[in-house]
């Protein structure tokens, strides 16, 4: 069953109710654990950008992959479940930085966003690196799903690292 | 707030013992990356050690539902059908069906819904779930049937013989399906209805008025009989016969909401399977090799600190070996991909626990609550890695103070 097909025709409105919220919970989740444990308005912006990026990565990624593929799965939703759990980590990390730094004497914006930097890049490098040795044991969809995730969840990890870098500016 | 931290550093034992406990753990740890590993369920008889793998177990089914609307205002035929969709929806999703679409085709002359599922569950259970509409109405005996002639001795199961009342599905908040000890002593399942608050003084009111006498559950045409005791609180619970299975049957057609149309299905179809299974000896190489690779390459071409990857190494080793070694013992059965996925999803995790001390907490509640939200509220498949994924991140947090404790020990024993 083609995914966009299914969801556009076929989805129950039980079934959209569900994504829907548990889509729109997770985003409050984040923004919220964002506003209540950092207590800082560009953690929380940055989670919610972020909480929308991904996503939209997803649906670009399997868009192409349609295109690709002329038929695209239910499992690909797997795509974004994996991504979005990704970006979420690559944010948490980032806040988890600013809430332990902050406090300190001589507190640099700057070591946060490089630490950030160097945590993406490692978390880069286990992705490509895992995903591409899975990618050659596997076939058919499977392997197209873990090229899928992996692709996304790269992208998703550089743009949060681009957001990160416009948000938290020196002296701001 | 105290902090939750699961440690094994009090952990003091003597030097001998010491050194006796952690022969004993690293055998364990030995047998349960053994049991883990494909193929030595060949080496041990007496107990199986294969890894149930869903591949085989999935068949798929295509269902049509003819609607009876004829009877429908024009007005609320949209939504009635809608309503019909959601619920069967509803019932195979949270019978934990892995993959379910239902359709609607609408024509002038006849209305169907085709249900198509593919899934590894008890074939019959489905069939169950989505032929049955199960209208329950509460029902009173008419006076001129005579429920005691012997040559009908089916008079009490019919619903014919009963009059309909006001109370139907919609009058309960839910059905509880439980054990309670029945008139012999014996512990049996019975069906407890549990009325909405703003119905619960009429139904009560009604159960008063009947005290003494034997009403009913109607469900799609057949009785339920229900004796009314003349003692308070009433519980109006019915039998449930057939056991367990029975009993997960009822609950899921009792609470997942009143279908508003009758339906007959006129077809069922078996369809083919396109199963895109992943060879398990392959996938536990693959997963192997990506592990002890990756680890290498943080080590020597990202200069990771050593101790963190000989620990994160570690961890992911336990982690990954204590759940395939669960799922093989208890045999539980699981599609491959999914633990693939599983598998990437943990080793990732892990190593970002162990690099982000600071971050644990924070990391650790919010999956463990994303992973709650996708069990609860997840279709198919999400439901089923929701649920495994929330037991993964428990033995990784296990493995992760657990692979300290013993390296340090390690380390601290053998340089002596």
């Amino acid at each position: 069953m083609n995914i966009f097909a299914t969801v556009l025709e076929n989805w129950t409105r039980y079934e959209l109710l569900i994504v829907l919220s548990s889509a729109i919970l997770l985003t409050v989740i984040g923004v919220l654990s964002a506003y209540l444990f950092v207590k800082d308005k560009r953690a929380v912006w940055f989670s919610g950008i972020s909480s929308k990026t991904s996503p939209l990565i997803v649906v670009l990624i399997i868009f192409l992959a349609n295109l690709l593929l002329s038929s695209v799965s239910e499992t690909y939703s797997f795509v974004f479940m994996l991504t979005t759990t990704l970006s979420a980590i690559n944010v948490m990390t980032l806040n988890n930085y600013l809430v332990k730094n902050r406090n300190k004497k001589n507190f640099d914006i700057d070591f946060v966003t490089r630490e950030h930097f160097s945590d993406s890049i490692k978390l880069i490098a286990l992705i490509l690196l895992f995903f591409t040795i899975l990618i050659s044991f596997t076939s058919g969809e499977i392997r197209n799903i873990l090229i899928a995730s992996g692709i996304s969840s790269i992208l998703s990890i550089v743009i949060n690292h681009l957001v990160s870098r416009i948000l938290f500016k020196d002296g701001k | 707030m105290k902090k939750v931290k699961i440690s094994f550093d009090n952990l003091k034992l003597g030097p001998i013992f010491s050194y006796l406990f952690l022969v004993l753990i690293s055998s364990l740890l030995i047998v349960i990356c053994l049991i883990s590993l494909p193929l030595t369920e060949q080496f041990q008889d007496k107990v199986s050690y294969n890894l149930i793998t869903k591949e085989n177990m999935y068949w798929s089914k295509e269902y049509t539902l003819e609607l009876e609307t004829s009877q429908v205002p024009e007005i609320d035929r949209d939504g009635y059908i809608e309503k019909t969709r959601d619920i069967l929806f509803r019932r195979l999703n949270r019978a934990g069906v892995e993959e379910v679409s239902v359709t609607k085709e609408i024509s002038e002359e006849k209305d169907v819904l085709k249900v198509t599922v593919k899934s590894s569950k008890n074939a019959a259970l489905v069939d169950n779930l989505v032929q049955n509409r199960f209208k329950v109405n509460v029902v009173t005996r008419k006076e001129d049937v005579d429920f005691d002639n012997e040559e009908d001795p089916y008079a009490y199961l019919l619903g014919e013989n009963y009059n309909k009342t006001d109370f139907d599905g919609s009058t309960f908040r839910n059905v509880l399906i439980t054990e309670l000890r029945n008139s012999s002593g014996e512990y049996s399942f019975f069906a407890i209805f549990k009325p909405n608050i703003t119905k619960k003084k009429a139904f009560d009111e009604f159960l008063d008025g009947k005290e003494g006498e034997t009403i009913g559950v109607d469900t799609d045409g057949f009785v339920t009989p229900y004796y009314v005791p003349d003692t308070n609180p009433k519980t109006f619970a019915i039998p449930v016969t057939g056991g367990e299975s029975q009993s997960t049957l009822l609950s899921l057609l009792y609470n997942s909401g009143e279908i508003p149309l009758s339906y007959t299905a006129t077809e069922t179809r078996d369809l083919e399977i396109e199963n895109d299974s992943l060879n398990y000896i392959q996938l536990s190489i693959a997963i192997l090799v990506a592990i002890v690779i990756v680890h290498l390459t943080l080590l020597f071409v990202v200069k990771e600190d050593s101790k963190n990857i000989s620990r994160s190494l570690l961890s992911t080793m336990i982690t990954i070996s204590t759940w395939i070694a669960y799922l093989k013992i208890s045999s539980t059965p699981i599609d491959t991909w999914l633990l693939a996925l599983e598998c990437i999803l943990s080793v990732i995790l892990i190593y970002v626990l162990i690099h982000n001390k600071e971050s644990q907490i924070a990391i650790t509640t919010s999956m463990v609550i994303s992973f709650f939200i996708m069990m609860i509220l997840g279709i198919g498949y999400m439901r089923i890695f929701g649920k495994e994924m929330i037991l993964l991140l428990l033995i990784s947090q296990f493995s992760i103070a657990f692979g300290k404790w013993y390296l340090d020990n390690m380390r601290k024993n053998l340089g002596k």
